[in-house]
């Protein structure tokens, strides 16, 4: 409570200080005395960041649910506060008891994106506890990560005693289970890592030995209860996975405030360059009456006035026209509004949309992702120019005047014909605007976004290089001239940053000691532009010695071991290395529903 | 018709934004499942509005907010419902009908009760002697920050009344508000730390809000059935 009492001095003078008091609505509270084992989870981000994780919600409940633990929750103060703490000695601590780190048995951190890794390393020196496993002492808590952006563990294995591969929800149990035995016989953590090693998805980064030569990288394992793979988990039956019915409702605005439900996990389109595409397999639906039944109970424990559905590609969800009817019958007259993130061109208007034509009008959002049928060819991005203007046709005249087309480029064998190619893209969905949209209120706003391939593990193009961060800037500013045009906004994405993310993506444990350097410099949030300082980067990988264009700009061998290699996410190498040569020629891969392509989770996978 | 609805806000609640406060109690009242009355349009809301805005970090134990209900609006019922939904930290005092052709909350807010409580410090006698010394005054000058800038204005004619429980350590002050000018109750405060000469740490808790009926004043209570 000390923590509570010295924070109450300076909580006035920072930015929104209802980051971090806690006691929202639907918080868990427990007595510490009743309980054996305290987790804390740990988001290297800012709460509202954090708290708009679906995964952070289930996790927390899930963990809840356990008579013998409890979880809390811990952020990244924002800079204002971390400085304040620092002046006023208060250590990172949880919102719900206002405890610190030292007080907990296990910190969990959360890894849904490369560039959270400085402030993994920031929350733990605010800790006064060594981000490096190596370093730490038996009494230390013990650290570990899971999360969707670490299925290449090795630019921050140096820093966990356990990494979690893939959907968390049954081993963080067993794991958990384990602990509690564990510390009841007084057995050492070196002891408890090596049973904890033979857990399904469990990764012990101190069991193995990385050895860089000229003949090429390997992974040695230095303790024989270590696993040669480690095979991601997977929740057989996601109908009956479990899901929060009381999440916390924040009392701040952040940024996915709504009631968020999970319609299904996977994707079954395969587009080549998306890593989610391919580690979230196999695809696993819930009933559509499952999810209605679960959106009344949760709208009744928040009062959120909205729903969204959320997925890798909601318009592929096979009872949506069921799922959006059945939302609609029970929230209109509660005036819950219904919303659809990530749809797809080819298949927007159907039948159900008619019902939310009677809702909402503001923008919409597609992904084309490359201007030219060439390119989408490469990249499996099954539509063609076709699907896009019958689609903006009728967006137009149902009276939408914003539409927000997302791009990507530096994508694999791309030429400036491609780029052309988006130019033209825009031009025509103008002029489509013009005859379909001429009866609307308002000017056509189409917001044109341009984010940069990088080549990420467990995709197809995980051996490409990335195009340079100078190649990417010149592409950047021809886009830029050539989409000066009436109601045309263009973005794109920092190519440093991107450039970064690449690095990271496709790295291996000697990064650790660049991120340590660069957060020796004042490296935070990285993904906020405000923060972010590429050239506190250059000059860590200088200081280190590291040449960080080996890992984003060039091509990996066909024969070289992967840094990821000991990670198995189900969908093997064969098959990657398949759709890499038919991308070569432009061959597409059909959805994955209509023919099995033997990606290798045949066995898990939903049988129709 | 109208229901207005009289809460604390404590705790951790007190950090809450006035703009996050107004989604806080909007999804309060819809979990309460109360016949309220919503905004037509694509956004539908809560129509409500809150009687005067208090400032982040500050504890109060009256804050106000009148709603349009409709008809199947049973205050008996709803009053118990909106108690048991309002979230911890924001308790609920009382919900009744707000009496026909009352004015608007808002354009009711005339002065806003405070309590200054004196945090470590006994030297009561000097805090009785400068309270003395600014009731006499014709007119004090203090300075508040604008966002153009530093503004100096008289407090006197802001001063509904000031007084100085010397047992409890307490000062009670009760401040134009809306109205007529507001004055910050921490501008005051500072000022008769500086007449006294002290540097003490202090806590204001906004107590309640008054409506005016000529020179008399009452709790926006008054504007209820």
């Amino acid at each position: 409570m000390i923590v509570t009492e010295k924070i109450e001095k300076f909580l006035p003078d920072v930015e929104k200080p209802a980051r971090y008091t806690g006691g929202e609505l639907n918080m868990t509270k427990k007595d510490l005395d009743l309980i054996d084992i305290r987790f804390a989870f740990c988001f290297p981000d800012v709460y509202e960041v954090g708290m708009s994780f679906l995964g952070l919600n289930i996790l927390y409940k899930l963990l809840n649910e356990r008579n013998d633990t409890f979880a809390e929750r811990v952020f990244s103060p924002w800079p204002d506060m971390e400085d304040k703490m620092i002046e006023n000695k208060v250590p990172l601590f949880s919102l719900e008891t206002h405890s610190t780190m030292d007080e907990f048995d296990i910190l969990g951190f959360n890894i849904s994106y490369e560039m959270c890794y400085t402030n993994i390393v920031r929350a733990l020196n605010l800790a006064s506890i060594s981000p490096l496993y190596s370093e730490r002492k038996e009494d230390d808590p013990i650290i570990i990560a899971g999360g969707s952006a670490i299925y290449n563990p090795e630019p921050i294995a140096d820093f966990f005693d356990a990494i979690f591969i893939g959907e968390g929800e049954e081993s963080l149990n067993a794991f958990i289970d384990l602990y509690k035995d564990n510390q009841k016989k007084g057995y050492s953590k070196e002891n408890f890592l090596e049973k904890a090693a033979s857990l399904d998805g469990v990764y012990i980064p101190s069991f193995y030995h990385p050895t860089y030569s000229k003949k090429g990288y390997s992974l040695e394992k230095t303790n024989d209860k270590a696993k040669e793979k480690i095979t991601k988990t997977i929740i057989e039956d996601f109908d009956n996975a479990y899901f929060p019915l009381d999440p916390i409702v924040p009392f701040l605005g952040i940024v996915h405030d709504r009631i968020t439900l999970e319609i299904f996990r996977g994707c079954t389109r395969g587009c080549r360059f998306c890593q989610a595409g391919f580690t979230y397999r196999p695809i696993r639906e819930k009933k559509s009456e499952t999810l209605t039944e679960q959106a009344k109970i949760i709208e009744q424990a928040t009062g959120y006035d909205e729903v969204s559905l959320c997925s890798l590609s909601t318009s592929d969800y096979s009872e949506i026209g069921e799922l959006i009817n059945g939302l609609m019958d029970e929230f209109e007259d509660k005036r819950v509004s219904v919303s659809l993130p990530s749809l797809r061109l080819d298949t927007v208007f159907k039948d159900y949309s008619k019902r939310l034509d009677s809702v909402r009008k503001s923008g919409l959002t597609f992904a084309p992702e490359a201007g030219s049928q060439r390119l989408r060819d490469i990249i499996n991005k099954n539509i063609t120019d076709e699907d896009l203007f019958k689609t903006m046709e009728q967006v137009f005249s149902k009276g939408y005047t914003q539409v927000k087309l997302y791009f990507m480029i530096g994508l694999p064998f791309e030429t400036y014909e491609d780029l052309d190619g988006i130019v033209e893209l825009v031009k025509e969905v103008k002029s489509i605007y013009g005859i379909a949209g001429k009866n609307n209120q308002r000017k056509l706003t189409l917001t044109i976004s341009a984010s940069n391939f990088v080549p990420k593990p467990f995709t197809p193009f995980q051996w490409i290089a990335q195009d340079s961060i100078e190649i990417l800037t010149e592409k950047q500013n021809y886009l830029k001239e050539k989409l000066k045009m009436k109601g045309v906004r263009f973005n794109w994405h920092d190519a440093e940053l991107s450039f970064l993310e690449a690095v990271f993506a496709r790295g291996d444990r000697r990064l650790s000691k660049v991120i340590l350097e660069a957060v020796e410099s004042g490296a935070k949030f990285d993904s906020w532009r405000e923060y972010f300082d590429f050239s506190i980067y250059s000059k860590a990988f200088e200081k280190v010695g590291i040449d960080p264009a080996q890992y984003a700009n060039r091509v990996f061998s066909k024969d070289e071991t992967l840094f990821w290699d000991h990670i198995d996410c189900g969908v093997n190498k064969e098959f990657l290395a398949g759709e890499l040569e038919k991308s070569k020629t432009g061959i597409l891969s059909p959805d994955c529903r209509e023919i099995c392509l033997g990606c290798g989770l045949e066995e898990v996978c939903f049988k129709k | 018709m109208k229901a207005i609805i009289c809460f604390k806000k404590q705790g951790p609640a007190k950090y809450i934004s006035h703009l996050d406060l107004q989604r806080t109690v909007d999804r309060a009242l819809r979990r309460s499942g109360v016949d309220v009355v919503f905004s037509s349009g694509y956004n539908p809301h809560i129509k409500m509005s809150f009687a005067f805005a208090l400032k982040v970090g500050m504890t109060s134990e009256s804050e106000y907010l009148e709603v349009e209900v409709g008809e199947k609006f049973d205050i008996a019922e709803a009053g118990k419902r909106i108690k048991n939904s309002f979230p911890e930290g924001l308790e609920v005092n009382w919900v009744r009908l707000k009496k026909e052709g009352a004015k608007k909350l808002m354009a009711s807010v005339s002065k806003a009760g405070y309590e200054i409580i004196l945090n470590n410090s006994n030297d009561f006698d000097k805090v009785e002697y400068a309270i003395k010394k600014i009731l006499n005054l014709e007119a004090l000058e203090v300075i508040k920050k604008t966002k153009k800038g530093l503004k100096s204005f008289d407090a006197i004619p802001l001063i509904h009344s000031l007084e100085f429980d010397k047992e409890r350590g307490k000062i009670n002050a009760i401040l134009s508000a809306q109205e007529a000018g507001t004055l910050d109750p921490k501008l005051l405060a500072d000022k008769i730390m500086l007449v006294a000469g002290m540097n003490c740490e202090y806590t204001v808790i906004r107590k309640n809000l008054y409506t005016r009926v000529g020179d008399e004043i009452f709790p926006l209570s008054a504007l209820t059935k």
